[in-house]
């Protein structure tokens, strides 16, 4: 009598446990949101580019009453290698500190690279951008439209990596008095801000 | 009956899983920084691109001019096509220009209103269809004078103040009796398409 019922049961086990395996795999494969909060742990990164971003496009590289305007004087000393000794800061520019993580208010711990960048829309890829640099007449260009003064790119920061998850902020600001060529007439350049 | 028990026992157990999960998603889960489309901090990016394609056609002082690129003879903006406004594409002046570099290539969709000063009926520039709920927008004021001259090719000797069927879209302001003519709030909205 007891090997009969138990039969029965093991078939219904197996039932009972494939329905519950379903509901379960329904659950975590229909909705990811479920884990994405908690799994997902490059919260501190986008938030960190988007506040390094706001701080450079709405004052640091030119003045608060005047947003998304770039001050070259200000933003030449800020993306110059050599000039990172807080001594070496205009006066007016909004930031301060030795080395651009400082500068920003980064800790050492998050890697970041800074570039202004003039966008070619007919192109894809790494060409569409050219980062802005001074030529020899102290003029704004971009690296396709003229002869760049060595170490005078609008860029800070190593190369990111391949490997990591990079997280990017974006902002358009204008740089005035530039020259990007004859038929270009405005000076607007995207802010990129890649942390890691 | 005991196997009758485990049947019903896995349905309950089913059951509660999906209710708990209903119930889990209602509380908490989807915060503000969660990774999606419409996180927060896109938004803030787009919004603040788009304030600084406005600045920077300001700077280069073709904000205006895009306002002012009208064909008075078809009653359209420059170049556009069937409608009188941009349906496809961005104007082809250099404020275009400023919203194709900043724009274009990141599934971004961009429209661009106008709305006359004295409560008068916005007018799109550029018109992709009704933004999605998580657009966001940044606008720029422009003051026309009498004397500005419209800017398409072909009819910059036209004034506003003369055109034949620029009044009928953005009308003149009787308020004032002085040299302005009107004042104009660009808007660009932006969301992810």
């Amino acid at each position: 009598m007891d090997s009969r019922t138990r039969a029965q049961t093991t078939l219904d086990f197996a039932i009972a446990m494939g329905i519950f395996l379903l509901a379960v795999s329904f659950v975590f494969t229909f909705i990811p949101s479920l884990t994405a909060p908690f799994v997902d742990g490059d919260q501190d990164q986008s938030v960190a580019s988007d506040r390094v971003a706001s701080h450079l496009s709405e004052g640091a590289l030119g003045s608060p009453d005047e947003p998304f305007v770039v001050n070259q004087t200000c933003a030449t000393v800020f993306f110059d290698e050599s000039k990172q000794d807080y001594t070496a800061i205009p006066a007016g520019c909004g930031y301060n500190g030795t080395g651009h993580n400082e500068r920003v208010g980064l800790s050492d711990r998050l890697d970041i690279q800074i570039e202004l960048l003039h966008v070619n829309p007919n192109k894809t890829g790494s060409d569409r951008y050219r980062v802005v640099c001074v030529d020899s007449n102290g003029d704004i260009i971009h690296e396709e439209s003229g002869t760049c003064e060595s170490d005078s790119k609008y860029r800070i920061g190593e190369e990111p990596p391949d490997t990591e998850s990079v997280t990017v902020a974006r902002r358009v600001m204008t740089v005035p008095d530039c020259s990007f060529g004859a038929d270009v007439q405005s000076c607007d350049v995207t802010l990129r801000v890649s942390v890691w | 009956m005991r196997g009758q028990a485990y049947t019903l026992e896995s349905v309950i157990a089913a059951v509660l899983i999906v209710t708990s999960l209903v119930f889990a998603l209602q509380v908490t889960a989807v915060t503000p920084l969660s990774a999606s489309t419409s996180n927060q901090h896109i938004e803030n990016q787009q919004r603040a691109s788009a304030a600084g394609v406005l600045t920077a056609a300001e700077e280069a002082g073709v904000l205006k001019d895009a306002v002012l690129y009208w064909n008075d003879t078809a009653g359209e903006f420059g170049e556009a096509e069937r409608r009188i406004y941009y349906t496809n594409g961005e104007p082809p002046n250099e404020f275009g220009n400023i919203t194709d570099r900043s724009f274009s290539g990141r599934g971004l969709a961009v429209n661009v209103l106008l709305y006359p000063g004295n409560g008068n009926e916005a007018v799109p520039m550029v018109y992709r269809g009704e933004p999605s709920d998580n657009a966001v927008s940044a606008s720029r004021t422009v003051v026309l004078f009498d004397d500005d001259t419209l800017t398409a090719p072909g009819h910059e000797s036209i004034t506003v103040e003369n055109a034949g069927t620029y009044g009928k879209y953005i009308p003149e302001d009787t308020g004032n009796s002085g040299s302005v003519y009107n004042v104009v709030r660009v808007e660009v909205v932006v969301w992810r398409m």
